[in-house]
């Protein structure tokens, strides 16, 4: 349960941050798109009167600026801050010669290299038919355009214009880092409440599988013995057989519900030897197979490891073998392979059943069609997929040309072999 | 052999005390652990199989006091492999887990007469 809540708390963390930064990502794409704008509209000014804000020109020609009211005098407040630009015009032999300057922070010799150097890196020195605008060391915004075979190339000091635009940007940043920190806060105590019932219930349910299972444990054990001992007096029945089988069934019953009552428990990442477990555990239900008169084959790749507790993978190989056992009508087949680095191992069997896919083998207490008259009830694929899923893996579990085959398969660490 | 079988559940001493005579053991029983000392005291036992969760006294302390005594002890637990933890500062001659048989039952004797001739 704990890495439920984990897994919540980075996925909400996730889905705030995509929808924090896709929103203010938007605001400010906007807000510098304007901005680009509004610096092309003062350089399609300056293009327009050939390299000169229109005001610049009529005082260059001994003409006063203009405003809505009328001529404005050089001092007059309604003047405004003056725009900091230069204009360069550059020949088609590549001499440059600065035909307007109205900026301190650039030197005259710099515009000059600055206009042949952008020149250089957006047109490739070539002739341009259409005028090309864009940034230029930060907050410059060029235009490159041509009027009478000359190419004139103007660059403009926006820094001023584009402070609100960086503002509304460190704003966004700072806002989205604090949104974040808070929404972090706040889930890491909702997820305690929103999960505390949830936890609960896990814990009682865990308490009760392991009390259950604790329970059926002796009384299984004395009614093995018992049952010997009827059958040391009256001789072996069907109903002692019948006993002696619900014995295993209920004894399979009760080592899958002890699996599940200790389903998450923390453990130490170990290292398994898959080769020599899937053998072992071949031996181990060989007679499971025989007593049946059916044939159990394996194919097991050797020196295959995999990440995981041994434990885990014995139960795995277990179950996948007594459901093969339970169904098998002449044969079975136990494979373990390494496939494209994934590890897989599955069962085949042969059977009645249909063609087909069946994902409800792997329902808790559900039984395929052919599973009247056998033992078993229903847990022990459950508890595969469950451990599979848990593990990152896949399951899957159908019929073709007369064979059941279970499947799970598992990434491989990159080394596999021992 | 001599063998006391000592568990809180009277049905199973019963049952189990029955499997063992009928394999020709000596069968005492014990459903707690101070019952446990008593008898061992009186008696020179072969082998005694106990179950982890006595009542009384505790099981490892049992055990340990068997060991001095030079008595084999063997645990059935129902707790799986994870007692073994609890009982590793003693020598303890087999364990056996619940739910088993007859046939596990007389293994474990067999195991455990085993691993004390060691």
């Amino acid at each position: 349960m704990k890495k439920a809540r984990v897994k919540f708390l980075l996925a909400a963390m996730l889905a705030i941050f995509v929808l924090l930064t896709s929103l203010l990502g938007v605001i400010n794409a906007v807000s510098f798109t304007m901005a680009a704008a509004d610096a092309d509209r003062v350089t399609e000014e300056i293009e327009t009167n050939h390299g000169m804000l229109k005001k610049d020109l009529r005082m260059s020609n001994g003409m006063p600026a203009e405003s809505r009211f009328g001529p404005m005098g050089p001092e007059s407040p309604d003047m405004g801050p003056s725009l900091r630009y230069f204009t360069v015009t550059v020949d088609n032999s590549g001499n440059a010669a600065l035909i307007t300057y109205n900026i301190t922070a650039v030197s005259e010799q710099e515009a000059a290299s600055w206009a042949k150097e952008l020149l250089k890196k957006t047109a490739g020195g070539e002739t341009v038919d259409e005028s090309l605008s864009g940034w230029t060391r930060g907050t410059y915004r060029y235009r490159i355009y041509r009027f009478n075979n000359t190419t004139y190339v103007t660059v403009v000091d926006q820094a001023r214009e584009m402070l609100p635009a960086y503002r509304i940007l460190i704003i966004s940043l700072i806002g989205e880092g604090i949104a974040l920190l808070l929404g972090a806060v706040l889930l890491i105590f909702v997820s305690r409440r929103l999960f505390r019932p949830l936890e609960e219930a896990d814990r009682r349910q865990k308490n009760f599988l392991s009390s259950a299972e604790k329970e059926f444990k002796v009384p299984l054990t004395i009614i093995s013995a018992d049952t010997e001992l009827l059958e040391r007096a009256h001789g072996s029945s069907e109903q002692t057989q019948a006993i002696n089988r619900q014995i295993g069934k209920m004894k399979n019953l009760v080592r899958t519900l002890g699996a599940y009552a200790v389903f998450d428990e923390e453990k130490e990442t170990a290292d398994s030897p898959l080769t020599a477990l899937v053998k072992a555990g071949a031996e181990d239900r060989q007679a499971l197979f025989s007593d049946k008169n059916t044939v159990l084959k394996t194919e097991i790749e050797e020196d295959v490891r995999a990440a995981g507790e041994p434990e885990t993978y014995r139960r795995i190989v277990d179950e996948l073998l007594l459901n093969a056992a339970r169904f098998a009508e002449t044969e079975a087949v136990l494979r373990l392979r390494t496939e494209n680095g994934r590890l897989v191992i599955e069962t085949e069997n042969d059977t009645e059943l249909p063609d087909g896919e069946y994902p409800q083998a792997f329902d808790r207490f559900t039984r395929l069609s052919n599973a009247e008259g056998t033992e078993g009830a229903g847990l022990g694929l459950s508890y595969v997929r469950d451990k599979v899923l848990e593990m990152g893996g896949r399951v899957s579990a159908k019929v073709m040309g007369g064979r059941f085959t279970v499947k799970l398969s598992l990434s491989l660490p990159e080394r596999r072999r021992s | 052999m001599k063998i006391l079988l000592a568990d809180p559940d009277r049905d199973f001493l019963t049952s189990y005390g029955k499997i063992l005579e009928i394999d020709g053991h000596e069968v005492e029983t014990a459903f707690d652990g101070t019952q446990v000392i008593t008898k061992t005291a009186g008696s020179r036992f072969d082998l005694v199989l106990l179950n982890s969760d006595l009542p009384r006294i505790d099981s490892v302390r049992i055990v340990r006091h068997l060991n001095e005594e030079g008595v084999p002890a063997a645990v059935l637990s129902g707790d799986g492999k994870k007692i073994e933890e609890r009982f590793k500062e003693e020598k303890v001659a087999a364990y056996l887990y619940f739910p088993f048989g007859p046939a596990e039952m007389r293994s474990l004797v067999r195991e455990a007469v085993k691993e004390d001739a060691k």
